[in-house]
């Protein structure tokens, strides 16, 4: 909320801007100086590069985050054979964190990118035509949004059983709301905006002026809001996960290992730890990357 | 309104009474203190002994209201209350038996009192079976009417009759020696403060608000969300020591099953009752603890689908004449399941999903039971063994790709069809997630390729009553007392598509028939009984309806603060008018 | 402004069938179903589950059981000539579990009534129910916001003024930080730490702060007034309030550098307003005035939020018990907290823009 509030402010001034090129190359320039943001983004990159991996980094390590062996429970972190020890099945932590990772950032990433598409194309298009449909879509998110997200997630959750495939879905069509009230505003005062009324005159199709002359100036929305609702999303998927109704195991993902580990912090830390950290680490990379990009799109900053 | 203000009336009358008491007991009187136990689940639904079904409610009402029958619990059997020391507290004193067995005189005792000084009398347990039979029509919310015999069948109870104000009879459906166990659900209720118009039951005030109780506990008050709370009642007439030693005993809600272990170790919580296993060995560490342990009563299986799940059939027609089940593609041979059973390594599954707190289960009776066959070895872990016996059966794996396939000699199997089927477990359990990766993996190394999935609840209880499933992991948990019979479970009456419990379509004649004679043995003696529990046992290790897991262990535990602490199996308070809670100094 | 609340409270209507027809649907769409949750064991026969069937309504198509709980039953099936047994019905048969017998007349109300129906597990009047726990999530809900605007606005607010310093960068990564951690991590390790780690290394025998519950577990007597037990306020307010801090500091700081890149701003700073203390006098007013768009979700916010927190603290309060009843398929509960947090919302929107417009003298009402 308080993001996107924050986005919508940043846009009202982009509005003062001439060229939307400059600020762009404005932007890089600062991003590059800004070492948090690069930090953060090269430790999500490794983070990414790893889950990708997974099947080739556990075959080059020969482990499997399959297979269990009841003689080699809560092993610590640094145990042979088992970089990051094993579960309390035997099996290999870090294969099964490589493995999780897969799921929870593809949950978070595919799930942010699919609520953000029908943001965006629901945004563009009602703020644009307004009339019918933009009062439905209107009623749509009063409705959405009026019930606490949480239990509405629990509701649906409950029945799908959640596995990968459809814990993205439901967080796709839940999450869009926001999105899709940001952009329409933006749209809304883009539309009378000089050169759009010009194209318009001049007898371009909605279609074109929607993608060609409004799209490219909802950018930086698009980036902050992929980035902070992929971190948020993860969050949702361990909350699920912790009140039973996350990606189920044995698929593994990085909020059922942690909720599974909850009794464990005594027999194995690193079991408790580990996920809890991955999940923080990545959101707060991704957090950290969001409010980067909104800094070095604000028109307002000093260079 | 009206329910607050009494509310507050009988907490006003507890405190006074309590207050009254105080300095009576003084000379030798109640060392005092609290009990607090944490309470995992929900709220209690009722506080009415007819209307109790969840946990919840039964701890609190087990408190407040009599007992029927006595139960000796070291020996976990219902016993007459004349002649045995041991024997718990309880309304009735003695019985006698009609020739044929099926009419029961119970005798009750004549000095029971309600807290209102009402007698306790037959009518109070005969209002209790009205109830059951109005259960039976919808007209109460209550879970006794099982107990109800229904046409034709032979168990249950057709009648109960008040003979006089301290005598009743009970009529059985038939003379089955578990017949006890159906008389001892009912628990009589103050019958002069209850509605006359049953269907008025639901919704009685006193469902929750019990002022007229009789047991060691009077109600406290109950604090939605929060907890229940008890006082003791000075007027329990069973007091070993004379008087109730404790003031009173909490249930408070600790719904995270970390926390409720984690204050109990910071000792905001003086008792846990079978706490999760994965803090168990914190809670043995722990110098402040007293720990029970003991054979469990609650026992995981993986069931197999025995008949054809595209096809699922009751397991007997109107007229009782079994229905051909078909037959379940890989289960439906009896040598595959046996094959199964030798390569699932049930030791490293209680080692790794129970940390060891679990007893082998050899086949389906609880190591802790009356009935338990000692001399039957368990099936050993046997991988070799397992895939000769795959081979034999018609399995084996001959595009190499580490499944085995069926050959023509594969009995219901069409030839080529991998040997893959689906695992289906409970979400949200640590310890049945666990048993089911182990399986997964277990067998994957004879070339069984398993889907494991954890589902709803709701969603695996519909596809377990569909009889739809290839095969499941859930768990059971056995009365209290004991109760061997296995009617519910493996005969055919109970293979019901949409509800019954025996959902394996298991249909053995031998074992069914064994079942019944050790229900009809003349005299119900135990050791005679046992024999045919033993055969049944035996036939069950072959046949393998279920893979035989382990029963978990029960574990109770008490700070040391705590006297009196002194469990039987599956009986933690039989002695909780002798606790006590010494302060801290 | 009367006129103005009149049209938001009826633009509420269509919302509000929104909202219930929704969470109606997906609720029934649930597997399983309550009747089977209900009736787990073996000793329940399959005329048992239809006569609760029956007696819950959850057999009868969607309309009508959407119907049922909105405007009761006691029109579709009732008793004309006085005897107690129903004789006449409406869309709904005289006898559902077909055992020869009419079930009983229809006593519902309906929530348009203000009956909320009965809980299908406790079996008790939901309102009843849901007045139990209110007031526990609102003295929850409101410490939090409490607690979470008066950290994060002055946060968010020295923050812009001091734009590029350390306290800026360092609050803003606490708040990314503390919104990065996950509720149920951050309090057990709370638990654990003021249960039990600090109080062992403090030689205490109790803990320092009480490891969950909202009020002292004392025999008789209730709950003490609030004074007499925030010790039991505190971790759960600090977990639930984290979130809020780190939203309520990130968007202060945003919209306070908006407000001071204002024209009014930069002149006030221009004409001589020495030093920082401009920004705080005449700045920080303006930048709260966004704030009081935030009434409405933080409501909404709260009560979902708090769910994990009310259970990892034992709190008795509505998020809580709303998760166990989606659980345990309990509909009536569930649809009498979505409703009521659903109008709380409602109206917390309605009250943000009449405060909005008060503060704003911009916006007029049109």
């Amino acid at each position: 909320m308080a993001t996107q509030t924050a986005v919508a402010k940043l846009n009202v001034k982009n509005e003062e801007r001439s060229a939307g090129e400059s600020l762009t190359k404005l932007a890089l320039r600062r991003l590059r100086r800004d070492r948090l943001t690069l930090v953060a983004l090269t430790v999500l990159g490794i983070l990414t590069l790893l889950s990708v991996g997974a099947p080739f980094i556990t075959d080059l390590l020969g482990v499997s985050y399959t297979r269990t062996n009841a003689d080699a429970t809560f092993l610590p972190i640094g145990a042979p054979g088992h970089i990051l020890g094993t579960d309390d099945l035997g099996r290999d932590h870090l294969a099964r964190l490589l493995f999780a990772g897969q799921v929870s950032l593809s949950v978070g990433f595919l799930a942010a990118a699919l609520s953000l598409s029908i943001g965006v194309s629901l945004g563009i298009t009602t703020g644009y035509f307004g009339g019918v449909m933009d009062d439905f879509v209107n009623w749509l998110i009063a409705t959405l949004t009026s019930i606490p997200q949480l239990f509405l997630l629990l509701i649906v959750a409950a029945v799908l059983s959640p596995t990968a495939s459809t814990l993205i879905i439901v967080l796709g069509l839940l999450g869009w709301t926001g999105t899709t009230r940001l952009v329409r505003g933006e749209t809304l005062s883009l539309r009378e905006r000089e050169y759009v009324v010009s194209a318009r005159a001049i007898g371009a199709s909605p279609i074109r002026i929607m993608f060609v002359h409004i799209l490219p100036n909802l950018f930086s929305i698009i980036v902050i809001t992929l980035a902070i609702d992929i971190g948020t999303l993860i969050l949702v998927e361990a909350a699920l996960s912790f009140l039973g109704l996350g990606i189920k195991p044995p698929e593994p993902s990085w909020g059922n290992m942690l909720t599974n580990a909850q009794t464990f912090f005594t027999k194995g830390a690193h079991l408790v730890v580990m996920p809890g950290l991955l999940i923080f680490i990545t959101v707060l990379c991704l957090y950290v990357i969001g409010d980067g990009i909104r800094d070095a799109f604000d028109p307002t900053a000093k260079d | 309104m009206k329910i607050s203000t009494k509310f507050l009336l009988s907490g006003v009358l507890v405190v006074v009474l309590a207050l009254m008491a105080a300095p009576l007991a003084a000379q030798d009187g109640p060392e005092g203190g609290v009990i607090i136990e944490g309470n995992l689940g929900g709220d209690p639904a009722t506080f009415s002994p007819i209307i109790a079904s969840d946990t919840a409610s039964s701890r609190i009402t087990e408190f407040l209201f009599p007992d029927l029958l006595s139960v000796d619990p070291s020996q976990a059997i219902i016993v007459p209350r004349e002649g045995n020391p041991l024997a718990s507290s309880a309304v009735v004193d003695s019985w006698d038996i009609n020739e044929d067995g099926t009419v029961y005189t119970f005798n009750m005792r004549q000095d029971m009192v309600w807290s209102d000084g009402t007698p306790i009398t037959s009518a109070d347990v005969v209002y209790v079976w009205d109830a059951a039979v109005a259960g039976q029509e919808g007209i109460v919310d209550t879970p006794l009417s099982f107990i109800v015999a229904a046409p034709g069948e032979e168990t249950g109870i057709l009648d109960v009759q008040a003979v006089d104000d301290f005598t009743f009879e009970v009529t059985f459906a038939s003379s089955a020696c578990d017949a006890l166990f159906d008389a001892a659900s009912l628990e009589p209720v103050p019958s002069h403060i209850y509605p006359e118009d049953l269907s008025l039951i639901n919704d009685f005030e006193e469902n929750l608000n019990p002022t007229v109780t009789a047991n060691v506990f009077s109600f406290g008050e109950f604090r939605p969300g929060e907890q229940v709370s008890l006082l003791a009642d000075q007027n329990y007439i069973d007091a070993d020591l004379g008087f109730v030693n404790l003031d009173g005993y909490i249930y408070r809600n600790v719904p995270d099953l970390n926390v409720i272990v984690e204050q109990y170790l910071a000792g905001e919580l003086s008792v846990v009752d079978n706490p999760n296993v994965a803090r168990r060995a914190d809670i043995r560490a722990d110098e402040g603890s007293q720990v029970y342990s003991y054979p469990g009563d609650r026992w995981d299986y993986l069931a197999f689908n025995l008949a054809d799940p595209t096809n699922p059939q009751n397991g007997l027609d109107a007229d009782g004449n079994a229905i051909d089940q078909g037959n379940h593609p890989l289960f439906g041979d009896v040598r595959v399941r046996q094959a199964i059973a030798r390569a699932i390594n049930v030791d490293a599954i209680i080692d790794a999903a129970v940390f060891g707190e679990g007893s082998r289960m050899t086949a389906h009776l609880i190591p802790a039971s009356w009935a338990y066959h000692t001399e039957l070895p368990p099936i050993a872990f046997d991988p070799e063994m397992a895939a000769e016996m795959l081979a034999e059966a018609g399995w084996a794996d001959a595009d190499g790709n580490g499944v085995l396939e069926a050959t023509e000699d594969a009995l219901y199997a069409d030839a080529g069809t991998e040997f893959v089927f689906t695992l289906y477990t409970n979400e949200g359990n640590t310890r049945r997630t666990a048993m089911g990766t182990l399986v997964q993996d277990q067998l994957s190394q004879v070339g069984i390729q398993v889907d494991f999935q954890t589902i709803d609840f709701n969603t695996l209880l519909d596809i377990m009553d569909s009889q739809t499933f290839d095969t499941l992991i859930l768990g059971w948990r056995n009365g209290y007392p004991d109760r061997p019979d296995s009617t519910q479970l493996f005969t055919p009456a109970s293979d019901v598509v949409g509800s019954g419990s025996n959902f394996t379509s298991f249909n053995n004649a031998e074992f069914t028939s064994l079942n019944e004679q050790a229900q009809f043995v003349p005299g119900c003696d135990p050791a005679e009984r046992a024999e045919f529990y033993f055969q049944m046992q035996e036939i069950m290790q072959e046949e393998l309806p279920y893979v035989w897991m382990f029963a978990q262990d029960g574990m109770y535990a008490a700070r040391t603060e705590v006297n009196g602490f002194d469990p039987f199996p599956a009986q933690l308070y039989w002695n909780i008018d002798t606790w006590s809670v010494r302060s801290a100094e | 402004m009367v006129k103005y609340t009149l049209r938001r409270l009826l633009q509420g209507i269509p919302t509000f069938f929104g909202i219930t027809i929704l969470s109606y649907l997906l609720m029934t769409a649930a597997p399983g179903g309550p009747v089977a949750a209900l009736t787990f064991g073996p000793n329940v026969s399959p005329q048992d589950r239809q006569q609760l069937a029956a007696r819950l309504g959850v057999n009868d198509p969607l309309p009508i059981q959407y119907l049922r709980w909105l405007l009761g039953d006691d029109w579709m099936r009732w008793d004309s000539d006085g005897d107690g047994i129903a004789d006449s019905s409406f869309l709904i048969p005289l006898d559902a579990d077909g055992d020869g017998e009419p079930e009983p007349p229809g006593v519902r109300q309906g929530v348009l009534r203000g009956d909320f129906g009965r809980s299908f597990f406790y079996r008790r009047d939901v309102a009843s129910m849901i007045g139990e726990r209110v007031a526990a999530t609102m003295e929850l809900g409101a410490s939090a916001l409490l607690l979470g605007l008066s950290v994060g606005v002055p946060i968010g607010i020295v923050a812009a003024v001091t734009r590029g310093s350390r306290f800026d960068t360092a609050t803003r990564v606490m708040a990314v930080m503390f919104q990065a951690i996950p509720v149920f991590w951050l309090g057990l390790l709370l638990i654990m730490l003021f249960g039990s780690a600090l109080p062992r290394a403090l030689g205490l025998d109790s803990p320092i702060l009480p490891m969950g519950g909202r009020c002292p577990p004392v025999l008789i007597g209730g709950c003490p007034p609030i004074y007499g037990r925030i010790e039991y306020l505190i971790l759960p307010t600090f977990v639930l309030a984290t979130g809020a801090i780190a939203i309520y500091s990130r968007y202060i700081r945003a919209s306070m550098l908006d407000v001071m890149s204002q024209d009014y701003m930069r002149t006030a700073h221009s004409k001589g307003l020495k030093g920082r203390s401009v920004w705080f006098r005449h700045g920080a007013r303006n930048a709260l005035i966004p704030l009081a768009t935030f009434l409405g979700p933080a409501i909404t916010g709260l009560l979902g939020g708090a769910a994990i927190t009310e259970t990892i603290f034992s709190w008795p309060g509505l998020g809580r018990f709303a998760v166990e009843a989606v659980r345990a398929q309990d509909f009536p509960i569930v649809m009498a907290v979505v409703i009521i947090t659903a109008i709380a919302t409602l109206l917390g929107y309605i009250l943000s823009d009449i405060l909005y417009a008060l503060i704003d003298p911009r916006i007029r009402f049109d």
